[in-house]
């Protein structure tokens, strides 16, 4: 099962495109591995959408996906996954 | 370092399922720096040709593939190593094309279970295309059905594919080609996207036991999507397991990133649908990755497979395939024992010379002996020898056909009598036609009567064999019109506001559509106006807006389907499946190849434009009926081209119902120009043309050829070129003359301006010669760089759609006939111009009036009378039954029988032919039957009609009506000679239950009284033969309101010729002719009739706005404006427009009325 998650969410990380942790309600936590990214590119012709998406699996076991918008540049929840 | 290599490219020649030209995906493969490109497209090789040069031209390796659909769902590229694989792969898509349907290949790879290909173990269901229920969307996002064919909602049908076996290919007959597996949609990697790895290593390694394990690879690739990452991890796991190696390619379905929103269009158009339907159902990709990418970018994506760049490398180096058919394009042309097809020609054209040139002067032997050097040096007798062994056939069956185009160019074509135009006399350019660096084979277009055009192909069928002739392809591309329909369908735009925009207009290609015209209607409505209503749509934001005319810039000239070349015939030395592939025609026992004319030409390979025209059809039946009458035919070819009446009443430009200077237009310039010899009807052919006019030719023209201005030259060079016509560029031989006599160029390197001129992307290939031509021309001529450019720029406007004069000359020659045989023999002539509709810039109504006006008497259909067609009766003409409304080809025949058979009563008519009700109704309203039941009205009659219908039994009464339950009974009409003419008058009621053997069951008859009824005054009956007929054999529809449009104050438009220049005036008439040309700058204009003449009107852009709704909408207009009148030739430019009813009555403001019996307007843009 998924959450399918929404707002804004801070990340760290020396690479723009690449978060090294990410701020939880926990706060700040570290990002073991990216396990898959994809890029979604479409909807130009009524509210375009062009984001790269990361499924992450952070510190202490948990897995979720956060995107980063290609055009505006801030980073987003997508969905946590329990 | 191996070259970096992309293996599979898709271009847009795979029907809306890629965007990029073969042309666009080779530069942005230069500029990514790679350095071996395949194209694999899919079914086809469509744009082989094109891409093979492109590469060239880039200095990249090409490599020709295909993708190609399997039965059972699965799919597989294959790209040929050598020749042998190129002749392998086409044999083997042609097969899957002749074995499915259009667009639906069937294929079967024999060793190759197609259940391995779905399910293990479980038989593949039988495919169906899928099937999605569109889900529930709000009304105002629902698409727009407008243009597209019937069965919206348009997402895949559920139409079963192609009943029957499908082809089935021996991987051994592959063995020139490599497999590339695992591809998109295939089953191998169907198979690991759910999972069962072993059903995609079984099907691995069946097809590596099938092909070996040397001429197959896996595709490994990646596009950014979620699982990609994980399904190249499981090919490679394939790899190991089968032991193939794995070649990396971006599998690249678009060039660039850019160009996501056009293959996404594309895609929405392709499934008849929205671009949020689209998506709904997942049929768009979620992003713009699957275009060409960089090798570091795609090593970056496939860094843990590094040798999969190195297998495609290897791959591709194996890849050499030269599309080289000159040795074999001949299809063999038969000639005696101890004669070379060069002799036989020589010999041919030695003994014509005689006949057609006695005595033979220097110059023509001069001229015929360097022609034959030529043919000799460029190896085409044998190209000559089959077309003059066409024309031979044809001239053997009594077929009229003559060449056009640039053989008339040749003193050899018109000694072979494939042409009838004399080169030398008209001083015309073999060089556009051929010359001794020509590669390929020169155009030979000849035209045939459209009736028996049949008959000359079946003959070239039978003569060089099916599997060795068949017809180019015609690829049919997205022009402005067309392109604003479906892309804004695509984008679910309103219908009406789409069908304003197409109609708006004008222009071929997109950059000539101004951005005015196309403005935000949020803002500045597009011209014709759009209402609230229309934009009321969610989907018509500015957004909407600004990537509707971006798409619409991207999409010009990307095929939307495939076509047949109207009259393109292919005919090869080596099997035409050798040659390219081919694909099944509409017509039975017909294929298609699938290149087109100009890749043909480019292939060096032997094609002839057989064409149909109308207008050869008349002239024959028009000889024919002279012969008749007289008992002389005029011998056409024997006719002096300078009767002095013929030139008179051209100079009167009385030329409706002439063969190409009959048209508005042509009208106007005829009465400047004034021809007085055959070489000023060339001139005039040629001049009303987009090339002329583009190249801002025609105005100058005319006006010195009226002594209005000096004949004037940008430079003295150019003056023995352009003296013939007074200094203006009006044929592409001059345009050669300029180019090799200016600019010193050879005649084999000005054969890239007559390539240019020849293609529909002349303005592309235009345009990179043009540094090169300025500079020589400085060089050549000392020619000033300034005027050099102003030269080639008017070269490069005219050359779009310049005529050459070769092709003008045919078509005057054809124009003089016709001229002629309508001045000497007007009965005949429109008689079999009435046969041979549609054609022609007029509806057969403005024949039939202008007709009356020289003399000409018409005769209404008779049923005791009248034949199928049109004919002659004592010098006038009777209308036949295809003037008749609801009766097609068959009833015709069938009511010209009962004509022959001599009925005597309409039910002894209906008896015989079994008519439709509806049909007979006609019959009896137009007074078919007023010859057999004399004394009696016709409403009584349609009661007695009525009366028969209603005591019929039930059964038969509706067989009746249906009319066609026994198709064996039903007759076909004759081929060629006495065949019906095509009608636009409508065949909805053509099929007629005919029973050949016995006699028709009579009818019960039901005496009864007709009640008392009216009869039919001349008016009615006048508007009754023109609302069934299209045409009028008696008055003219305006004579009967002429007291009406008087107390209106309009003059008869034949008074307005006598008024003086600038007077104001009122006048009225029918609209015959609405015109929008593009070069126009927004003028419009129109001809009006009433019943002595003809009146053109000019309508500026600004009265264009204000009155087109009552304008475009109303038959019957009154029209105030102030009068040209230009020495006789007068127009009106209008002022203002109000229209009438069909008593003549003024309608109130922007308000419309139909008027009974008006005939319609043709409108052209």
């Amino acid at each position: 099962m998924t959450e399918l998650l929404d707002g804004s969410v801070e990340v760290r990380g020396a690479d723009p495109a690449t978060p090294e942790a990410l701020r939880t309600e926990a706060g700040w936590r570290r990002v073991e591995r990216i396990v898959t990214r994809w890029v979604v590119d479409t909807d130009w012709w009524r509210r375009p959408i062009r984001r790269e998406y990361l499924r992450c699996l952070l510190a202490g076991g948990e897995c979720c996906e956060v995107y980063r918008d290609l055009d505006a540049g801030g980073w987003s929840w997508s969905r946590r996954y329990d | 370092m191996p070259p970096f290599t992309e293996l599979a490219a898709r271009s847009h020649y795979s029907f809306l399922e890629g965007s990029a030209s073969p042309r666009t995906l080779v530069a942005a493969a230069a500029a990514l720096g790679i350095e071996a490109l395949g194209l694999c497209d899919r079914n086809g090789l469509y744009g082989a040709v094109g891409f093979m040069e492109a590469a060239r031209a880039a200095g990249i390796r090409a490599i020709i593939g295909v993708d190609l659909d399997l039965d059972g769902g699965d799919r597989l590229h294959l790209i040929a190593r050598h020749r042998g694989g190129y002749r392998q792969l086409c044999r083997a898509i042609s097969a899957a094309q002749l074995a499915g349907v259009k667009g639906q290949p069937r294929l079967r790879l024999a060793g190759l279970d197609p259940a391995v290909a779905t399910t293990a173990g479980v038989a593949a269901p039988r495919r169906r295309r899928p099937t999605l229920p569109p889900p529930e969307r709000p009304a105002a996002l629902r698409p727009t059905a407008g243009p597209f064919p019937r069965g919206w909602p348009g997402l895949p049908s559920t139409t079963l594919l192609a009943d029957g076996e499908p082809a089935t290919v021996d991987p051994a007959d592959l063995d020139g080609c490599t497999v590339l597996a695992g591809g998109p949609e295939s089953a191998i990697t169907t198979a690991l996207v759910r999972g069962d790895l072993r059903d995609a290593t079984r099907r691995a390694e069946q097809l590596r036991d099938l092909f070996g394990r040397d001429r197959i690879a896996l595709l490994i690739s990646h596009h950014r999507h979620p699982g990609d990452s994980w399904l190249a991890a499981q090919m490679a796991l394939l790899a190991r397991r089968t032991g193939l190696p794995l070649a990396a390619s971006s599998l690249p379905v678009h060039a660039n990133h850019g160009d996501k929103p056009l293959l996404d269009v594309l895609t929405a158009i392709r499934h008849r649908t929205t671009l949020d339907n689209a998506a709904a159902h997942g049929l768009l990709l979620p992003n713009a990755e699957h275009r060409l990418r960089s090798e570091a970018e795609l090593r970056g994506l496939l860094a843990d497979h590094p040798e999969a760049f190195d297998v495609a490398a290897h791959l591709a180096m194996q890849c050499d395939v030269e599309l080289d058919f000159t040795e074999s394009r001949f299809p063999g042309f038969p000639v005696p024992p101890g004669e070379t097809p060069f002799s036989v020609l020589y010999r041919l054209c030695q003994e014509s010379v005689q006949r057609k040139y006695a005595p033979v002067t220097r110059a023509v032997a001069a001229r015929l002996q360097r022609e034959l050097d030529v043919i000799e040096k460029t190896n085409l007798a044998e190209f000559f020898l089959i077309t003059w062994d066409i024309m031979r056939f044809a001239r053997e069956q009594h077929i009229p056909g003559q060449g056009r185009g640039s053989a008339a160019d040749s003193i050899v074509a018109y000694l072979l009598d494939i042409t009838r135009v004399d080169p030398v006399a008209h001083d015309l350019l073999f060089e556009r036609f051929l010359h001794e660096d020509h590669q390929g084979t020169p155009d030979i277009d000849i035209d045939f009567s459209t009736d028996h055009r049949e008959q000359v192909l079946q003959y070239v069928y039978d003569r060089y064999g099916a599997e060795r002739t068949g017809m180019v392809a015609n690829v049919v591309t997205f022009r402005p019109r067309m392109a604003m329909r479906q892309v804004g369908a695509a984008m679910g735009f309103p219908e009406p506001l789409i069908d304003r925009l197409a109609k708006s207009v004008d222009g071929w290609y997109m950059e000539e559509i101004t951005k005015g015209e196309l403005r935000s209607p949020l803002g500045h409505p597009p011209s014709g106006g759009v209402s609230s209503g229309d934009m009321k749509s969610p989907a018509l934001t500015s957004l909407a807006w600004k990537q509707f005319y971006e798409i619409l810039g991207q999409i010009e000239g990307t095929p939307r389907h495939l076509g047949i070349h109207v009259g393109g015939m292919l005919v090869t030395g080596e099997p035409l499946v050798d040659v390219a592939p081919v694909e099944r025609a509409t017509m039975p026992g017909r294929v298609v190849v699938q290149f087109n004319k100009d890749d043909v030409e480019d292939l060096g390979l032997i094609k002839m434009d057989l064409l149909g025209l109308r207008t050869l059809s008349a002239i024959a039946e028009c000889l024919d009926l002279i012969e008749q009458s007289t008992g002389v035919r005029p011998d056409l070819d024997a006719l002096p081209l300078d009767d002095p009446a013929v030139y008179a009443s051209i100079q009167k430009v009385d030329t409706i119902g002439l063969f190409q200077i009959e048209s508005r237009a042509q009208q106007q310039s005829l009465w400047q120009s004034q021809p007085r010899e055959f070489n000023d009807l060339i001139v005039q052919v040629a001049i009303i043309r987009p090339g002329p006019i583009q190249g801002d030719a025609v105005n100058p023209y005319l006006r010195r050829r009226q002594g209005l201005e000096p004949v004037i030259y940008l430079h003295p060079s150019l003056e023995p070129i352009l003296a013939e016509t007074m200094g203006v560029v009006l044929y592409q031989e001059q345009i050669l003359r300029i180019v090799m006599e200016v600019a010193g160029y050879t005649a084999g390197q000005a054969d890239r301006f007559r390539r240019a001129m020849n293609r529909h992307r002349s303005r592309v290939e235009m345009e990179e010669l043009r540094d090169e031509f300025v500079g020589r021309c400085n060089t050549c001529s000392g020619m000033p760089v300034e005027v050099a450019a102003q030269i080639f720029k008017g070269v490069a406007g005219f050359a779009q759609f310049g005529f050459c004069k070769s092709h003008a000359a045919a078509f005057a020659r054809t124009a003089y006939e016709t001229a002629w045989l309508r001045l000497h023999h007007p009965a005949p002539y429109v008689c079999a111009l009435l046969n041979a509709q549609p054609m022609g810039f007029y509806h057969p109504s403005v024949l039939v009036e202008d007709a009356k006006r020289h003399g000409v008497r018409f005769l209404p259909v008779d049923v005791t009378r009248s034949r199928a067609r049109c004919t002659l009766e004592n010098g006038e003409v009777r209308l036949g039954f295809n003037y008749m409304k609801a009766l097609g080809p068959t009833a015709r025949i069938a009511c010209e029988e009962a004509a022959v058979a001599g009925a005597t009563s309409l039910r002894d008519f209906w008896r015989h032919t079994l008519l439709p009700r509806r049909a007979m109704e006609n019959l009896v309203l137009a007074g078919a039957f007023d010859a057999v039941e004399r004394g009696r009205h016709r409403r009584e009659l349609l009661w007695e009609l009525k009366q028969v219908e209603e005591s019929l039994p039930p059964r038969t009464a509706a067989r009746r009506e249906a009319g066609a339950e026994a198709p064996e009974a039903t007759r076909r009409p004759p081929r060629g000679r006495g065949a019906v003419a095509g009608s636009r008058l409508g065949d909805e009621a053509h099929a007629v239950r005919r029973l050949d053997t016995d006699p028709p069951p009579p009818l019960l008859e039901v005496p009864a009284d007709a009640p008392p009824l009216p009869v039919m005054d001349e008016r009615t009956r006048v508007l009754t033969e023109y609302a069934l007929s299209e045409v009028s054999t008696g008055r003219h529809l305006l004579s009967f309101i002429r007291e009406q449009l008087t107390s209106l104050g309009c003059r008869p438009l034949a008074t307005i010729r006598d008024l003086a220049d600038g007077t104001r005036v009122r006048v009225a008439g029918l609209v015959i002719a609405r015109q929008a040309p593009a070069s126009a700058s927004g003028f419009r204009f129109f001809t009006l009739a009433d019943e002595d003449a003809h009146l053109d009107l000019i309508f500026r852009p600004d009265v264009v706005a204000r009155t087109r709704r009552v304008a475009n909408h109303n038959p019957l207009l009154m029209v105030e404006g102030r009068l040209q009148n230009e020495r006789g030739r007068v127009n009106v430019v209008v002022e203002a427009v109000t229209g009438l009813d069909g008593d003549g009555v003024p309608l109130q403001k922007d308000e419309s009325a139909p008027v009974r019996g008006a005939p319609p307007s043709h409108d052209y843009r």
